[in-house]
């Protein structure tokens, strides 16, 4: 027989508990990965607790007490309520109504109404917010005058709760149609056919049998968007502060923006932010934890049965071109036209044919536009990148490992869920104007922050590509005589590269959108696509503006409808 | 053979990376100059003037070899027309920041506390730059450059570089002239739920309060804060001129409150449906101004920048910028004959947290929240 | 009882020296509970003692839970026992009195599981290479020797003309010889299989059970075998060690295990059995016994201590018993027909016995009973086997 391979001397057998602390490759990457995570999520919070709660060293409240007596706090309450249940009011029902029809009726043209519904999911808030704006100018805006024309001439003040919430509940609708969408997909059809069947109509069946079914998801939706509105910036920041509606981000905001920056006062009101989004998140995760965790990425899964409309097909098709007409044609068209305007006039057919593409060759062409397309660029690709590597070692360990503690990374990893994009950014100007490390006014702030606010996000598509990797792939490796390094190399990764590339460009994609940490954080020179937009409306460069968010648009469009054919080739190549 | 060294590796680079300037803005170290510092500079230029001091400075500057930054709040349109000149004609590389002038002074201090420089040249309203100065970040210039300037503008710090002027203005497509207020008493009552404020203008809200409602017309200050506060409850309240100039013309509102003149002005050469004529008066005058950054490390550059602005580019701001230069041997601005009230800065800078916040409780309080107020 | 015959067989056996190539010791392992929130622990292998001898098959067998799959883990090293010893090929893998617990990936062991594991994202080259590839460079093989070790482990599954499909484009059956020469390619001095033929259907379980056979014994390798299913223990294993409830009940050879179960559980387990519940009434020389039943007297010799008065079950199989008329007066072990069932190879017959216990017998395809009919067993005492128990 020949010699045997892979034979060690009885000499390495030995193995006592003192070489547990070696240095392997293994436990100097874990514990790397978990201290980042933990400086990622636990420095940012401790230093604003620090600053908010302390005076010269000592413990005091007056950040607080200043905070809450301000006579506006209970509007400054009352109006976040308000736009938050709003804003769940109009998406939810929204959301839902239109995952259902793609999802599980036979409504036509079902492919082009998905791209429309999730197409607000690519424009970055801020553009969204300022397309409105100008959709619903009085009197020059398309809409207002459309509005005219119609018996007893309404008008409509977007400068409103009511705008705030109508604007906020359409950007976030996409979201509560992907997940109701998820829901919808893996339901058990059959309890509906025996209703249909035994002849109860089509809006009956959907209240009575489909929506109890989807309970869960449906609390989900509404839990999120909750959340999302509360975190909301542009929003309440761009519509609510004229007319004096203020909420906790924009009270965050203008205190950091007096001069001196009141951070104190700013961290009060970042602190009770966090804390009402701390309950509603920890509401969230007790509700969506369980099915999301074993839900297939791509869907392998069975297509349920559709349901046929019959003649409820007519209101639905008029209800959908509504819908895309309304909350994607109208808005996008609008930032096209005036994108070829040289200052902003209400539409006809004079001003339409006068059209110039200055606004685009400044875009294209000018110093700091390419400099934010170039910083926009770096940074997303930088975070996804990171991300998903810190990610994917992370996700071993909480999934895999049987080490004590390794749910607490998983923990670790949800906290920033919590923290609103502003508070990231607060927390982190504390952090990096009192610690010596000279990363304020460099693009590496907004790196950390992005890396904070996307690290839930990583962790999600990472843990959930894990559990999909058997364990026994990883042990007959261990078993063949691979170190765990080389497990981790030439298993786990390889396996997980499809979901790990699905969060990644899901990376790419919202941090391209990212405002509200950014704009505390970015200096001159740094500044990121949606800073600039930012920017440009402060300035009133209100065509420049449009021309720059239909080209930002246009390129996030085509990264995901790449996503969108990577997925469907990807989901072929999933393990069996 | 392992790498078990690859998490250390990535943590040291990316330290260093980040101590490492991502721009080519100055070190965390503040004060020492690496070639001329702000004395020596001005010790060189004693005693020279006209030709022969610029002459000199130039030659300082280009042996500096470096690029400089620029922060102001000067209007985007024409901040980069300016560095554009300055750079053309003397062919050295200038950067420029512009935003409001309350967020490039917060921006400042913060850089400050941060041991960051990013500003060579400050260029922001008078009422930000007495700030500035008082927290030291301004450093002194005595140039002879100022000599020309009006004596009204002239600090030890800094100096003024334009002069400002608030006017009211109205949409005139949906305003008539009969109808065009006159008084601003007028402005702040006569157009509830059609008028359009400023987020940030204590300073010119404190002027009319002291220095107009309290002594020409006689009121209290707290009926002429109530007149302010009423006025708000219905009005469009915008962060920026710009934007509210431009909000103005495309009729969001009839009347603004704040805007600047020059801005309405220009529009109106434009053939937008705004004016400010005939005038409520008084007009509301500030003058911005232009310092050195104390931490610059471009000394020789950044004086070279602010000389020239005070001198040939007075021309600019007056004939393409439409502002009233300070430099009183140059032309241009409001027409003679409107009665116009300066902003005090030196009694702003005591009272500012005072009118800030009053000011503030006027244009933050809960409009339309619920219920509509 | 039976937990201490085990041991003395072991030890009985461990006296042929180095034949033995693996050795188990008092292995025991918990697991706590970790779905409820009591902290209970569960004990999973429960001293478990054994040894192999080299060149030789031998199975653990037991119904799920049992604790084979967690001894065959610890032996691999995928689980670290409480306590207990692993010696294999001389080398201690295990030994919880020293603190030596050496780990997986150093033990050199060959492993096939249950769901084969096969690396999709690899194809059946790289498959196979990639325990050679895992190893430090300093002990790495040529390339050239690397490519002929492959090529020959394929050739030994029979799957060399599909050295460059990729993985999951095989068939169960296929999968699983990848699986194998996975196992194999490092000449490993223990093979380890877990159920690997249950993922397959019935007619391919049969092929690959010769052919599992046939491979272990032209290479001649040491193989412990785990699985639930009797007939591929039975055909397959030199010895067969008989798990419940963490515990071996019974190691023996196939033929021993079926004719002499230890144990009512190995009874019970293997084959179909008859219990007839008795007391042993006279204790006689060389382990004579007369056990007395409620249906009849049986003299049986027995293999454990059993004192008069022991409670007993005498166990008889199906196809042991013959069914005779019954002459009159007869009331040993008789019974009528209840049911019966043409099977194919045979024809089953279910008798209800004079005390109401139901018999099943085995009996050729040409006798078939009509019921009613009342019938008396014939089977051979020195076939009845006894273990204890009520």
């Amino acid at each position: 027989m020949s010699t045997r391979l892979g034979e060690t001397e009885q000499t390495f057998a030995v193995v006592s508990r003192r070489t547990r602390l070696r240095p392997t490759s293994k436990v100097v990457v874990l514990t790397g990965v978990v201290m980042i995570f933990a400086f990622l999520t636990l420095v940012p919070l401790g230093f604003l607790l620090w600053q908010t709660f302390t005076e010269g060293g000592a413990l005091t409240f007056d950040a607080v007490a200043r905070a809450y007596s301000a006579d506006a706090l209970g509007g400054m309450a009352v109006s976040s309520v308000t736009f938050a249940v709003g804003t769940a009011v109009l998406a939810v029902p929204l959301g839902t109504v239109l995952a259902y029809l793609t999802m599980r009726t036979d409504m036509p043209f079902k492919g082009p109404l998905f791209v429309a519904a999730l197409t607000p999911l690519v424009i970055p808030g801020i553009l969204h917010t300022i397309a409105w704006i100008f959709l619903t100018s009085p009197r020059i805006g398309p809409l207002s005058q459309l509005l005219a024309m119609l018996p007893g001439s309404p008008t409509i003040d977007i400068f409103s709760i009511w705008g705030m919430i109508w604007v906020e509940g359409l950007h976030l609708t996409p979201l509560v149609f992907l997940l109701m969408a998820a829901a919808f997909r893996s339901m058990d059809p059959s309890l509906e056919e025996v209703a249909l069947a035994s002849g109860a109509s089509l809006p009956r069946v959907f209240t009575r049998i489909t929506l109890p079914l989807v309970k869960p998801a449906l609390f989900a939706s509404i839990l999120i968007t909750g959340i999302r509105a509360l975190e909301a910036f542009e929003v309440p920041a761009l519509l609510g502060i004229p007319r004096g509606i203020w909420v906790f981000t924009s009270r965050i905001w203008r205190a950091l923006e007096r001069v001196p920056s009141d951070f104190g006062l700013a961290g009060a009101f970042a602190i009770s932010l966090l804390v009402i989004t701390s309950v509603l998140v920890f509401l969230y995760a007790r509700l969506g934890k369980r099915s999301q965790r074993y839900q297939t990425v791509t869907g392998k899964g069975f297509r349920p049965r559709v349901v046929s409309l019959g003649r409820w097909k007519g209101p639905a098709v008029i209800f959908a071109i509504s819908y895309v007409t309304v909350a994607v044609v109208l808005p996008l068209l609008n930032l096209l036209y005036i994108s070829t305007q040289r200052f902003y006039a209400q539409p006809s057919l004079e001003t339409i044919a006068n059209a110039t593409f200055d606004n685009y060759r400044y875009t294209f062409t000018h110093p700091q536009v390419l400099r934010a397309f170039r910083n926009s660029m770096v940074l997303g690709i930088g975070a996804a990148t990171a991300l998903v590597l810190l990610t994917a070692v992370a996700s071993w360990l909480v999934v895999r490992s049987r080490a004590r503690g390794r749910s607490a990374v998983d923990h670790l990893a949800s906290i920033p869920l919590v923290i609103p994009g502003l508070v990231v950014g607060v927390a982190l100007l504390v952090v990096y104007l009192r610690v010596p490390v000279p990363i304020y006014g460099t693009l590496w702030i907004l790196f950390i922050a992005y890396l904070t606010r996307y690290l839930p996000y990583g962790m999600r598509y990472s843990s959930s590509s894990m559990y999909q990797v058997g364990s026994e792939l990883e042990e007959s490796a261990y078993v063949s005589g691979a170190s765990w390094w080389y497990t981790f190399r030439r298993v786990h990764l390889p396996l997980l590269v499809p979901g790990l590339v699905a969060g990644w460009i899901y990376i790419v994609i919202v941090s391209v959108r990212e405002l509200s940490s950014s704009i505390l954080l970015y200096s001159p020179g740094n500044e990121v696509l949606s800073v600039l937009i930012w920017e440009q409306w402060e300035n009133g460069q209100f065509t420049e503006l449009a021309a720059l968010g239909v080209v930002m648009v246009a390129i996030l469009m085509v990264l995901v409808a790449v996503v969108r054919r990577l997925g469907a080739r990807i989901g072929i190549r999933e393990i069996a | 053979m392992s790498r078990p060294i690859i998490a250390l590796l990535l943590t040291v680079s990316l330290a260093a990376a980040a101590c490492s300037d991502a721009n080519e803005e100055s070190s965390p170290e503040d004060g020492e100059q690496t070639t001329v510092s702000l004395d020596e500079l001005f010790d060189d230029l004693e005693g020279l003037t006209g030709d022969e001091r610029r002459a000199r400075l130039l030659q300082l500057a280009l042996e500096e070899d470096s690029d400089i930054t620029l922060y102001t709040s000067l209007s985007v349109d024409d901040s980069g027309p300016l560095v554009d000149a300055f750079e053309d004609q003397y062919d050295i590389g200038t950067d420029l920041y512009r935003a409001s002038a309350s967020t490039v002074a917060q921006r400042l201090l913060l850089e400050a506390d941060a041991g960051f420089a990013g500003a060579d040249v400050v260029m922001v309203n008078g009422t930000e730059m007495t700030v500035l100065d008082a927290e030291g970040l301004l450093a002194p210039f005595p140039s002879p450059v100022t000599d020309d300037l009006m004596p009204s503008v002239v600090f030890e710090n800094w100096v003024g570089v334009y002069v400002q002027v608030f006017a009211a203005a109205w949409n005139t497509n949906f305003v008539d002239t009969s109808d065009a207020p006159e008084t601003w008493e007028e402005v702040l009552t006569d157009y509830p739920g059609t008028l359009g404020m400023e987020l940030g203008d204590f300073d010119w809200f404190a002027t009319l309060i002291k220095d107009y409602f309290t002594t020409e017309r006689g009121m209290s200050e707290d009926e002429a804060v109530a007149l302010f506060s009423e006025a708000a409850k219905g009005a469009l309240v915008v962060d920026g001129h710009t934007l509210m100039a431009e909000m103005l013309a495309g009729g969001t509102f009839d009347v603004a409150s704040s805007p600047y003149q020059h801005r309405i002005q220009r529009l109106n050469g434009d053939g937008a449906p705004v004016a400010w004529e005939p005038a409520v008066e008084p007009l509301i005058a500030r003058p911005n101004g232009v310092a050195i950054h104390r931490d610059t490390d471009s000394p020789a550059t950044a004086l070279l920048l602010v000389e020239w602005i005070l001198t040939d580019a007075q021309q600019m701001f007056a004939m393409d910028f439409g502002r009233t230069p300070t430099n009183r041997l140059v032309e241009g601005g409001i027409p003679e004959g409107y009665e116009v009230l300066t902003v005090d800065l030196v009694a702003l800078l005591e009272e500012r947290e005072k009118w800030e916040g009053l000011y503030e409780s006027v244009v933050t309080q809960s409009g339309q929240a619920v219920g509509g107020d | 009882m039976t937990g201490s015959t085990a041991r003395t067989v072991v030890e009985a056996e461990s006296t042929t020296g180095d034949g033995t190539a693996v050795v188990v010791e008092s292995l025991v392992k918990t697991f706590e509970d970790g779905g409820s929130s009591s902290r209970k622990q569960f004990t999973a292998v429960d001293g478990v003692s054994f040894i192999v001898e080299r060149g030789t098959m031998f199975t653990l067998l037991g119904p799920s839970g049992c604790g084979k799959t967690t001894t065959l883990r610890c032996i691999a090293g995928l689980e670290t026992p409480d306590q207990g010893t692993i010696i294999v090929d001389g080398r201690t893998f295990t030994s919880t009195t020293n603190g030596i617990n050496l780990p997986v990936n150093q033990r050199g062991l060959g492993m096939v599981f249950q769901s084969y594991a096969i690396w999709p994202h690899l194809d059946v080259y790289q498959n196979v290479a990639f325990p050679i590839k895992a190893l430090p460079r300093k002990r790495r093989p040529s390339s050239r020797e690397t490519r002929a070790r492959i090529e020959r482990v394929l050739d030994v599954v029979q799957l060399s003309d599909l050295e460059n499909r990729p993985a999951t484009d095989l068939s169960g059956g296929q999968q699983q010889r990848l699986a194998l020469a996975r196992a194999l390619v490092m000449e490993p001095p223990l093979l380890l299989l877990d159920e690997p033929l249950s993922n397959l259907d019935a007619k391919l379980r049969e092929e690959m059970r010769f052919e599992l056979k046939r491979l272990q014994r032209e290479l001649g390798i040491t193989t412990v075998y785990v699985t639930h299913d009797q007939i591929e223990a039975l055909s397959m294993s030199k010895k067969i060690a008989v798990m419940n409830g963490g515990k071996i009940e019974q190691i023996g050879r196939p033929r021993e295990i079926y004719d002499k179960p230890a144990s009512r559980f190995v009874a019970g387990f293997i084959g179909i059995s008859n219990l007839f519940a008795g007391v042993v009434s006279t204790a006689g020389p060389d382990n004579a016994r007369v056990v007395e039943t409620d249906l009849g007297t049986l003299r049986v010799r027995v293999f454990a201590d059993m004192p008069r008065g022991t409670q007993v079950l005498a166990v008889v199989r199906p196809e042991q018993i013959e069914l005779d008329t019954v002459s009159d007066g007869e009331t040993e072990w008789v019974g009528s027909v209840r049911a019966r069932a043409f099977v194919g190879d045979a024809v089953e017959h279910m008798v209800r016995m004079r005390n109401g216990a139901d018999v099943r017998v085995k009996s050729s395809p040409t006798v078939s009973i009509p019921p009613g009919t009342k019938v008396q067993l014939r089977f051979a005492e020195e076939d009845c086997t006894v273990v204890p128990g009520a």
